[in-house]
């Protein structure tokens, strides 16, 4: 059928990228898998009414929505916490250095949404606001506070801009 | 300002290994049109429903249960059924689109039973003493790869004179639903209806797009039991492919097997219930006693059809297989 190819080629065109969103929201390539699948089905079922407008405008939506009532339902499995781990300053840096991946763990789901959606899918504050169904001021206020933690996480040093060589 | 946010996201993205994509639009696919079947299915009960209190006669609240199967209400549909049963009747093919009718209808009353259970002790219905059963009734071969399957069910592996292959066996409380033999039904699906020398109704569906549900045999008891055997043409989920296989056993024995009047969907033997509940203490599921009565409560038609692959879905027990359901944790050899 017609409708089947047009979102056969959707899913092969959009699904990698869909796919890379949902594991930085999740940090589990496993998981991301079935947020994406779950999403696609989604969009398959309204196909006919997404496809004149943007399908995968639609599909991020359902994406955020699908993992952030997943995190909802699941925030019993997974430890959150506001407190920052002391980094003894004597160690070797490198050797404590976490990853952008563990950082983001450290954030609640929508902290993480905000940051992954800013900073890797480069959306403005209102499209991101629009995305989550926030306010423009929540965003952008949220997205300052997950960046602050994400320094202290980091370190300074992450924190800055590489050296030109 | 936040450049190094947006340099590590690439620069850690580019060390990370991505799993292969390969098949998942044919799988979103297969995905997306199980799940249309399904919610056209549970918007035809809702309709049912919706006429059925127009009557008044409505007496209970239809859900989704099972793959195929949608518990509907019996009064709702009682003024078009068909009033006599049928010798053999065959659902007319109707369109991709086209909406199959519900297969089970709850009922506060009885129907005629058709099936009666042996007379003794009897205690509630579980999911172990349901499975333990079915090992005692398969054909001979080696079985394995016990779970518990829907809201009372299980599921084995046989490797017998056909093959390997997988078995699910899901009993339901309420009764078939006559048009389900008569209503038309999409173009993948067939459904064929017959009649047993006892007067039970056996609906045959066969599915060709669905490895897990390519022949599914329903048996009415006539006493409130509805008894569904799928035979799978695959394996569950094992997290990149759903494996080939034959069919285990063949319709004729799947019949056989369901309507043993053993079964009841909400009271078995209690020697056979005590025996099986301990026997079976350590298969993993959620559903040992006969609490849901047979019906997958809250399974939705998207999660059902949102196989997962990494078993975390929480709906998936009641859809196509995942690798949670696979979990084998006995065998042993039947017949």
């Amino acid at each position: 059928m017609r409708d089947d190819d047009e979102f056969v080629a959707f899913v092969e065109q959009s699904g990698s990228r869909l796919r890379d969103t949902a594991f930085w929201l999740c940090r589990d390539w496993s998981l991301a898998q079935d947020l994406t699948q779950a999403t696609l089905i989604k969009a398959y079922l309204s196909w006919q009414r997404i496809t004149h407008n943007d399908p995968y405008w639609y599909c991020k939506k359902v994406l955020l929505r699908t993992y952030l009532d997943h995190k909802r339902l699941k925030s019993s499995a997974e430890v959150q916490t506001d407190v920052i781990p002391d980094r003894p300053a004597a160690a070797d840096a490198a050797e404590l250095r976490i990853t952008l991946l563990d950082a983001l763990g450290h954030l609640s789901p929508q902290d993480r949404a905000i940051v992954v959606l800013r900073y890797w899918e480069d959306h403005s504050v209102q499209t991101v606001a629009e995305l989550l169904g926030l306010s423009p001021g929540v965003v952008k206020m949220q997205s300052m506070r997950a960046l602050a933690s994400l320094r202290v996480l980091l370190g300074e040093d992450e924190a800055l801009p590489a050296p030109i060589a | 300002m936040d450049e190094w946010v947006h340099s590590m996201f690439r620069n850690e993205m580019s060390s990370q290994a991505r799993p292969s994509l390969d098949g998942m639009a044919q799988e979103v696919l297969a995905g997306g049109r199980r799940a249309r079947r399904v919610r056209a299915a549970k918007i035809a009960s809702t309709v049912l429903v919706a006429a059925g209190l127009v009557g008044g006669v409505v007496v209970a609240v239809p859900a989704i249960a099972g793959g195929h199967s949608v518990v509907a209400d019996r009064g709702a549909v009682a003024k078009s059924a068909s009033p006599a049963r049928p010798g053999t009747q065959t659902a007319p093919a109707g369109g991709a689109k086209t909406v199959p009718a519900p297969v089970i209808l709850t009922d506060t009353s009885l129907p005629p039973s058709h099936i009666p259970q042996p007379p003794g002790a009897k205690a509630a219905t579980s999911s172990a003493a349901i499975l333990d059963e079915l090992l005692k009734l398969l054909p001979p071969g080696a079985t394995s790869n016990y779970a518990f399957y829907g809201g009372l069910g299980a599921q084995t592996y046989l490797d017998g004179a056909n093959g390997l292959g997988m078995i699910r066996i899901v009993l339901y409380q309420g009764s078939l639903n006559p048009d389900a033999c008569t209503t038309a039904v999409p173009s993948d699906m067939t459904r064929t209806c017959t009649t047993l020398p006892s007067g039970a109704t056996v609906l045959t569906t066969k599915i060709s797009d669905n490895c897990i549900e390519p022949l599914v045999i329903d048996i009415d008891h006539g006493d409130g039991t509805v008894v569904e055997i799928d035979v799978a043409t695959c394996l569950p989920w094992n997290g990149h492919s759903n494996p080939p296989t034959q069919l285990a056993i063949t319709a004729a024995q799947a019949q056989q097997i369901a309507a043993n009047p053993v079964w009841g969907a909400e009271q078995m033997d209690a020697s056979l219930v005590r025996h099986a509940n301990s026997r079976f203490a350590d298969i993993p599921g959620d559903s040992h006693a006969a609490a849901s009565g047979g019906s997958c409560p809250g399974a939705s038609g998207d999660s059902r059809a949102s196989a997962s692959r990494s078993g975390k879905a929480s709906a998936s027990r009641c859809g196509r297989a995942s690798a949670s359901e696979s979990t084998g944790a006995g065998t042993s050899t039947a017949g």
